[in-house]
C-alpha cells in the first residue's frame, strides 16, 4: 500500500517538474520572439547615475537631460558654443537685461503648447527649487512680453547667462503637469518618458508631435548600471547597445571585439588634488607646492589612465580658451622648500618639524575608484620623499571635506560644464562660497571675480579668466593632475550615439539601429 | 600515549595543519621571503603577468603581488587571530556564568543575544563599521561585537549539559566551590569541542575580513589584504586575471586548512570518547 502511494507521489512530481520546465522554455521563446519584433526599431543604453525621481529643477536634472526627453532654452554646440534650442534668438537689451525669442510649435509631452508664460513659470520654478539654479542665473525677474517673447532681467552683469541657460537645471517642463500623480512630468523633447524605475531603467519614446526632427528609434530603453564591470559586461554580453563611463583599461578588450566600437572625447572634467589651508601641515605655501611638484602626473597620464587624456596645467581643459595657460615652472628642490618652512629630515628619512612627523591624511572616495589609484601613487611618491601620507576612503567626499579634519584630499570635477570659467570659479575660489572646501581666501581673487562677472565682452572676459587662474596659482590651493577623456562603448549596428565634451546630451533623436 | 594519539592523526588534520603553519611562517618572515616590497609603486611594470621577477604577476600598480599576498597574511590571518581571542576573551566568561548560574540573568541574557542573532550577522557588521567609518581597527572591533553571541550560545549549551551530569551533582556535594567545578571538570570537558569550534570559525573570519574589505570598508589603501586586493582587482580582471586569481587562491587555502582542522578535529574527538 505504501510503496504504491510513493510511485504515484513520484510520478506527479515528475509531471510537475516537466510542465514547469516547459513552461518556461514556451515562454521564453515567446519573450524573444517579442524583443526580435520590437528590436528592429528600440535601443538600450547603459547609463551610470540613475535620478532618484523625474523633477528636473533638482540635483535630478542632468540625468534627465541625458535621456533625451528634455530640452532648454539653449544648447552647447560640440566646441561649445551657444546655439539655438527652444529660444529660437536672443539679444542684449542692456546690461542686465536680455530679450529670447522661443520656438513656435512647441507642444509639451502633454499635448499642451509651449508660450512665454510656460517657460517663465518654469525657469521661476527651477530658480526657486535649486540654489545652484539661482545663483547660476542671478535672475531679477522674468516677463512674457508676448506668446513667443520673453524678457529677463537680472540682479547684476551676467555675462554668462546665455551658457548657464543651457545647465540642465533650467530645463523647461510644463510646471502643472506635476500635479498630476497618475502621468509622467510634460518636458519638450524628442522623447517622451514612458516608463520609470529609479536605479533601474527609464523608457522613453518617440515623441509624434515633437517640433523638430522626429526621433529615428521608437523606443530607448536606458538602464541604470552603477557598477563599471557590470555595465562593460552588458555591453560585451549584447544586453545593452552603448554603454557610458568605460573604464580605460578595458579600451584594449573592446578594441578585439569586432562587433563594439570605443568612442573617446577630451572632457571638460578635471581630477584634482585639494589641499587644506586650513590644516597645519598645509598652511604653508612651501609644502604644497612640494607635493605639487611630486605629483608625476605624465607617468600617470600615460599608465594609469593609459594615454586616455591630457595632463592638466590649469582647472580647465585646454580645449576651452580660457583653459590655455602657460606652465609654470617651480625651481627649488624639494629639500630646500621643506627646509625653508623649518622642516628637517629625521634618522628614519622622515621629515620632522618641532618633533612631529610629517604624516597627512588623504581622502578619496569609492564612485571614481581611478581617484583611488591616482591617490596611492601620490602616496608612494610622497613616502620616497619623506612624506608619511594615511589613505581614507570615504563614502561621501563632500560631507566629510565639510564635517571633518583633512589634509589633502581627490576630487574630481567638471570645471566647465556649461563652456564658461564662472560657475566653477565662483564656487571654488571666492572666500565666502559654501563649495570653497579647503578654505581658500583671497581678496585680489574675489575682486577679480566680480570684474569677470561685469565683463560681457567675450575676449576681455577670457583674458580675466586666464589672470584669475595665474593669480590663483600663485598660492597652489589645488594640484590639477589630468583632463580624463570620456570613454564611451557601443555595438556597431547603434548609429548617432556619441562620447562629446559636454555631458548633457546622451540619447537624441538622431540615434538609430541597423 | 602521546605517541600513540599522533600515530592515530590522520592525514588530513596532518595537511591542514601544515598548510596552517606554512601559511604563518610564510607571514612571519615576509620581509625575507617576498621578493619585492608589497607598497612599491611601479607604474612601468603594471599588470604584468607572472615571471621570474614576479612569480604572481603585478598589480594595476606595479606592486608584485606575491609579495602582497606574502605581507597579507600578517594583516587577514592576524586579524583574524586577534578577533578570535577576543570574542573568546568575551563570550567564554558569559557563557560559564550564565550557564552554570541559570536564572534571571540567564534568561535576560539569552534574550539579549536572540535579538543580536536575529539580525543577519554580515548585515549588522557592515552598519556598525559604516557608524564607526572604515578602517583595520574598526572592523575589528565591529566583528568581535557581533560574533561573541553566537560563541556564548554555543558554550553555554556545552555548559548546561554538563551541569546535568551526576558528577557535577557529587562534586557539587564533595563541597566544590562554583569556580572550582567551573575550572576543574567544565573547562576541560569543553575544551575540545570549543577548539573545534574556533578553527571553523577562524576561516570564517578571515571570509568576513575579506568581504568587509573587498566592498572597502576594511584596510584602507595601499595596505595589503586579501580582501582589499580582490576589490583593487574588479577593474582589471578581463585584461589580468593573475591580480584576481592568486589572492583569491590564498584565501581560499586558508579557509580550506581551517575546515580540514576543524573537522577531523571534530572525528578526533569522538574517536577519543
Amino acid at each position: 500500500m505504501k510503496k504504491w502511494y510513493k510511485r504515484y507521489i513520484t510520478w506527479f512530481c515528475m509531471a510537475l517538474c516537466i510542465l514547469a520546465l516547459v513552461g518556461c522554455s514556451a515562454k521564453e521563446e515567446q519573450v524573444s520572439a517579442l524583443s526580435k519584433e520590437e528590436n528592429e526599431n528600440t535601443a538600450t543604453l547603459a547609463f551610470s547615475w540613475s535620478p532618484s525621481g523625474l523633477d528636473p529643477h533638482s540635483a535630478d536634472s542632468w540625468e534627465i537631460m541625458r535621456s533625451g526627453a528634455a530640452e532648454t532654452l539653449i544648447k552647447l554646440s560640440k566646441e561649445l558654443v551657444p546655439e539655438p534650442w527652444l529660444a529660437k534668438s536672443w539679444e542684449q537689451v542692456d546690461e542686465t537685461t536680455w530679450l529670447f525669442e522661443l520656438q513656435e510649435n512647441v507642444k509639451f509631452h502633454n499635448g499642451k503648447a509651449m508660450d512665454a508664460t510656460a517657460v517663465k513659470d518654469s525657469l521661476q520654478r527651477a530658480i526657486d527649487n535649486h540654489q545652484g539654479t539661482k545663483d547660476l542665473l542671478k535672475i531679477k525677474t522674468i516677463e512674457a512680453v508676448s506668446k513667443t517673447q520673453l524678457k529677463i532681467q537680472t540682479t547684476e552683469v551676467n555675462a554668462a547667462l546665455i551658457s548657464n541657460l543651457a545647465d540642465p537645471g533650467t530645463i523647461i517642463m510644463d510646471v502643472d503637469s506635476l500635479d498630476s500623480e497618475d502621468s509622467y512630468p510634460a518636458f519638450t523633447g524628442a522623447f517622451v518618458v514612458k516608463q520609470f524605475n529609479q536605479d533601474e531603467s527609464l523608457i522613453v519614446q518617440r515623441y509624434e508631435d515633437y517640433w523638430g526632427d522626429k526621433a529615428k528609434l521608437d523606443e530607448v530603453t536606458i538602464k541604470y548600471i552603477s557598477d563599471a564591470n557590470t555595465r562593460l559586461m552588458a555591453l560585451q554580453s549584447g544586453d545593452v547597445d552603448g554603454a557610458t563611463d568605460i573604464s580605460v583599461e578595458y579600451i584594449e578588450v573592446l578594441g578585439k571585439n569586432e562587433q563594439l566600437e570605443v568612442l573617446t572625447a577630451q572632457s571638460l572634467r578635471t581630477h584634482l588634488v585639494m589641499y587644506n589651508m586650513d590644516s597645519p601641515l598645509f598652511k604653508q605655501l612651501a609644502v604644497r607646492k612640494v607635493v605639487d611638484s611630486l605629483i608625476p602626473r605624465q607617468e600617470m597620464m600615460d599608465s594609469v589612465l593609459m594615454g586616455q587624456g591630457t595632463v592638466a596645467v590649469g582647472p580647465f581643459s585646454s580645449i576651452l580658451q580660457f583653459g590655455q595657460l602657460d606652465q609654470m615652472e617651480e625651481n627649488q628642490s624639494v629639500d630646500g622648500l621643506m627646509e625653508q618652512d623649518g622642516w628637517s629630515k629625521n634618522r628614519d628619512g622622515l621629515w620632522e618639524k618641532d618633533g612631529k612627523v610629517f604624516e597627512a591624511t588623504f581622502l578619496t572616495f569609492p564612485q571614481r575608484p581611478e581617484l583611488t589609484v591616482l591617490a596611492e601613487v601620490i602616496q608612494s611618491k610622497l613616502l620616497e620623499q619623506g612624506m608619511k601620507v594615511n589613505i581614507r576612503q570615504v563614502e561621501n567626499i563632500d560631507e566629510t571635506l565639510v564635517n571633518e579634519e583633512w589634509d589633502l584630499a581627490m576630487y574630481s570635477m567638471l570645471t566647465a560644464h556649461t563652456g564658461s570659467p564662472h560657475f566653477f570659479l565662483e564656487t571654488f575660489y571666492k572666500t565666502d562660497s559654501a563649495s570653497n572646501m579647503n578654505h581658500f581666501a583671497s581678496r585680489t581673487v574675489d575682486a577679480m571675480i566680480d570684474e569677470m562677472h561685469g565683463t560681457t565682452d567675450p575676449e576681455k572676459s577670457t583674458e580675466l579668466a586666464i589672470e584669475i587662474q595665474e593669480e590663483i596659482a600663485e598660492e597652489v590651493p589645488h594640484s590639477y593632475i589630468v583632463h580624463p577623456n570620456t570613454v564611451f562603448a557601443v555595438n556597431k549596428d547603434l548609429q548617432g550615439f556619441e562620447a562629446l565634451p559636454i555631458e548633457y546630451y546622451y540619447n537624441h533623436a538622431n540615434i538609430d539601429k541597423e | 600515549m602521546k605517541l600513540k594519539r599522533l600515530e592515530q592523526l590522520n592525514t588530513g588534520l596532518l595537511a591542514g595543519l601544515v598548510i596552517l603553519l606554512g601559511i604563518f611562517l610564510a607571514g612571519l618572515l615576509a620581509p625575507w621571503i617576498a621578493p619585492h616590497d608589497p607598497l612599491a609603486v611601479n607604474l612601468a611594470s603594471r599588470l604584468q603577468s607572472p615571471s621570474w621577477t614576479y612569480p604572481f604577476g603585478t598589480d594595476h600598480l606595479g606592486r608584485c603581488i606575491l609579495s602582497r599576498i606574502l605581507y597579507g597574511i600578517r594583516i587577514s590571518a592576524s586579524s583574524a587571530f586577534i578577533i578570535l581571542f577576543l570574542t573568546m576573551l568575551i563570550g567564554l566568561p558569559i557563557a560559564l556564568l550564565t550557564g552554570s548560574v541559570r536564572g534571571r540573568t540567564d534568561n535576560l541574557m539569552m534574550r539579549f543575544i536572540d535579538s543580536t542573532l536575529a539580525i543577519p550577522d554580515i548585515v549588522l557588521t557592515i552598519a556598525i563599521v559604516g557608524l564607526l567609518g572604515p578602517g583595520l581597527v574598526n572592523m575589528i572591533f565591529a566583528i568581535v561585537l557581533v560574533r561573541w553571541a553566537s560563541y556564548v550560545r554555543f558554550i553555554r549549551s556545552l555548559v548546561l549539559k554538563i551541569f546535568q551530569e551526576d558528577y557535577i551533582l557529587s562534586a557539587k556535594m564533595a563541597g566544590n566551590s562554583h569556580f572550582r567545578i567551573l575550572r576543574r571538570y567544565v573547562l576541560p570537558e569543553i575544551k575540545m569541542p570549543i577548539l573545534v569550534f574556533g578553527a571553523l570559525d577562524l576561516g570564517k573570519i578571515v571570509l568576513n575580513i575579506a568581504g568587509l574589505s573587498f566592498l572597502g570598508l576594511g584596510s584602507q589603501p595601499p595596505t595589503p589584504e586579501w580582501g582589499a586586493m580582490l576589490n583593487d582587482a574588479t577593474d582589471y580582471f578581463q585584461i589580468s586575471p593573475y591580480v584576481m586569481i592568486f589572492p583569491g587562491l590564498a584565501i581560499v587555502l586558508f579557509v580550506l586548512a581551517c575546515q580540514l582542522v576543524s573537522e577531523k578535529l571534530g572525528e578526533l574527538r569522538y574517536d577519543f570518547r
